[in-house]
């Protein structure tokens, strides 16, 4: 087993420090993350309030601990949708190849030819603003990216031998897929499941500040954003603080894909080892 | 010819996937909240009409014919170039089209520049200063690219270079300036992938027999690296560079919206806020033809640097 490289442990640390801030969000913010104190607002950072107040006096820093919650719940849940149906396609199409193959390529290019953020917003907006509306437009964008690459390996690995031995003994098709093809797929999709959550915690954050995402008063990163638009010049802190956030969660997931990645890329291992 | 084969094959694999764009822009609009035949009646929702006033309306827009048929004259339209008119402004959507696809162009490729220049540059710098300093700084600060929001720090250059030094301007493209901070901040999460990818490739590369024969030969790194690794690094290089071009007109939307610049991006989001669904319609359909140009010139660069495919020995 190989030593974690240092950036992973710190990105881990403050992945660990973002999740646990969202779920113990109701002990550890000093104040109700919707409480307004309209005799304190836009105050800087002090004793009582360490990242300031807002637009109408809601404590930042309350906000910001109870800011990744439903942002980051709903990437996990759209992307874990996403990679169910984008892997079970995959499978299918990798597997049987021929016309099921042609006609799930052919279906897979259309919609990775339309145009990413425009159609969730596109669906946002037609569904009407919400997580419903925001789950179904993350599905739509990125259970292609699942199904390409389950495809690809899937194809590799049915030419191994084993598959041929599983065949003769008559196990069934079912069986070959779920219990002997499926378990090679698991640190290829995990990898790609990463990266596609920092990508989606982004774009949920983007709708969100387009005023198609989580709605206010609700205190979420992106809309922490949007709602401080106009008063940036005077309180920076209410733009850059909730931005951090989101950089510190995607580089942090994005940090520990890469160190998956290379741990399961055999090419390269066998290269050191030479 | 093996070649115009290979080409027209290619060609027509993309025709189910131009139908098949068509199909979701036009699903889009029928499934859009709101009746078209009402909002021309009672555009401020305070008159009223008669059912045989509806019914001349939807008669006219061909709104009582079956989808199908909807659709294959909603697609005879299009394909003679009519893309309708704004439910709101009346204006001619292919007019707006026209007079704002030279912006987005002028700004994708500009990012597209960036891109290129920054992201092969940089990988190619870190591929060969393998796990040296720099390639740690470099691979770090790419994967930071990839993971900052673009509307983000589109709010925090226009403070910085707008607001606070006066260097450039805040928004619009009245002059070239206009187009710097947008450009910049549509490449970076691009540069970043970029990066990478050349970085990634150049090793495997680096990692194969030839290589190692031309390391053998003892030609210098530089060369075994400029000539030898990059030369096939191109291809998913090459790929990578022309679905981000087509994918950045869709992500260039949020980034024109924030600094106000009237392209095709800004068109579509603003159609969108105001369920104006012919505008949204025109718009994927745009994408995605420029998905489908922008995967024939991928095939046709494939075909200039792989001679297998030159030669017509790979024609699966």
């Amino acid at each position: 087993m190989k030593h974690m490289r240092l950036r992973s442990k710190i990105a881990l640390g403050i992945l660990a420090a973002i999740l646990l801030a969202g779920i113990f969000a109701p002990l550890l913010a000093p104040y109700d993350p919707y409480a307004s104190d309209l005799g304190n607002v836009l105050a800087q950072p002090s004793a009582q309030h360490w990242l300031g107040t807002d637009s109408i006096g809601r404590d930042l820093f309350s906000r910001i601990l109870y800011g990744g919650r439903q942002s980051i719940l709903l990437a996990l849940v759209a992307t874990a949708l996403s990679m169910g149906i984008g892997f079970l396609i995959g499978l299918v199409a990798g597997y049987f190849g021929g016309a099921v193959d042609g006609v799930i390529t052919t279906i897979s290019n259309v919609f990775q030819g339309l145009p990413g953020l425009t159609l969730m917003i596109a669906i946002a907006a037609l569904m009407g603003p919400g997580v419903t509306s925001m789950i179904v437009a993350i599905v739509t964008n990125s259970w292609v990216g699942f199904s390409r690459i389950v495809r690809g390996e899937v194809m590799k690995i049915k030419q191994e031998s084993y598959i041929d031995g599983l065949k003769s003994v008559g196990a069934s098709k079912a069986r070959i897929l779920f219990m002997h093809i499926s378990p090679n797929l698991l640190g290829t999709t995990c990898i790609l499941f990463a990266t596609r959550v920092a990508a989606v915690v982004i774009a949920v954050a983007a709708l969100s500040y387009l005023g198609l995402g989580l709605q206010p008063p609700t205190p979420d990163w992106g809309v922490m954003i949007s709602e401080a638009r106009a008063y940036f010049r005077r309180v920076p802190m209410m733009v850059v603080a909730p931005g951090l956030c989101i950089v510190a969660l995607s580089l942090s997931v994005n940090i520990l894909a890469d160190e998956m990645r290379d741990r399961l890329d055999v090419r390269k291992d066998s290269l050191k080892d030479m | 010819m093996e070649l115009t084969k290979y080409i027209l094959k290619r060609l027509a694999l993309l025709i189910p996937v131009l139908i098949g764009v068509t199909i979701i822009a036009f699903a889009l609009g029928v499934l859009s909240p709101g009746d078209p035949v009402d909002q021309i009646l009672n555009p401020d929702g305070s008159e009223s009409y008669t059912q045989e006033e509806y019914e001349q309306v939807s008669e006219r827009l061909g709104l009582d014919q079956p989808v199908v048929v909807q659709y294959l004259d909603w697609l005879g339209e299009i394909l003679r170039g009519d893309f309708g008119r704004s439910f709101f402004t009346q204006k001619s959507i292919l007019d707006q089209l026209r007079y704002r696809i030279p912006t987005t162009m002028v700004l994708a490729g500009l990012s597209m520049l960036l891109v290129t220049i920054f992201g092969v540059g940089s990988g190619i710098i870190m591929a060969t200063h393998r796990d040296s300093p720099l390639d740690r700084f470099l691979s770090g600060l790419s994967t930071v690219l990839l993971s900052v929001p673009g509307f983000w720090i589109a709010i925090l250059l226009i403070f910085l270079f707008a607001e606070k030094w006066k260097i450039l301007p805040t928004s619009g493209v009245s002059s070239f300036a206009g187009f710097i901070l947008p450009a910049i901040t549509l490449a970076l999460p691009g540069t970043g992938v970029c990066a990478r990818l050349t970085r990634s490739t150049i090793l495997d590369e680096l990692g194969r027999q030839y290589t190692v024969v031309a390391d053998s030969k003892g030609l210098d790194q530089r060369q075994v690296v400029m000539r030898h690794a990059f030369i096939n690094a191109l291809v998913p290089i090459g790929t990578y560079l022309g679905t981000h071009l087509a994918g950045i007109m869709g992500g260039a939307a949020v980034i024109e919206t924030i600094f106000a610049i009237p392209g095709i991006g800004s068109y579509a989001i603003a159609a969108v806020q105001s369920s104006d669904y012919y505008v949204v319609q025109a718009y994927v359909m745009l994408c995605g033809t420029i998905y489908v140009i922008a995967n024939i010139l991928i095939d046709i660069f494939y075909i200039t640097v792989n001679p297998k495919i030159r030669f017509g020995l790979a024609v699966e």
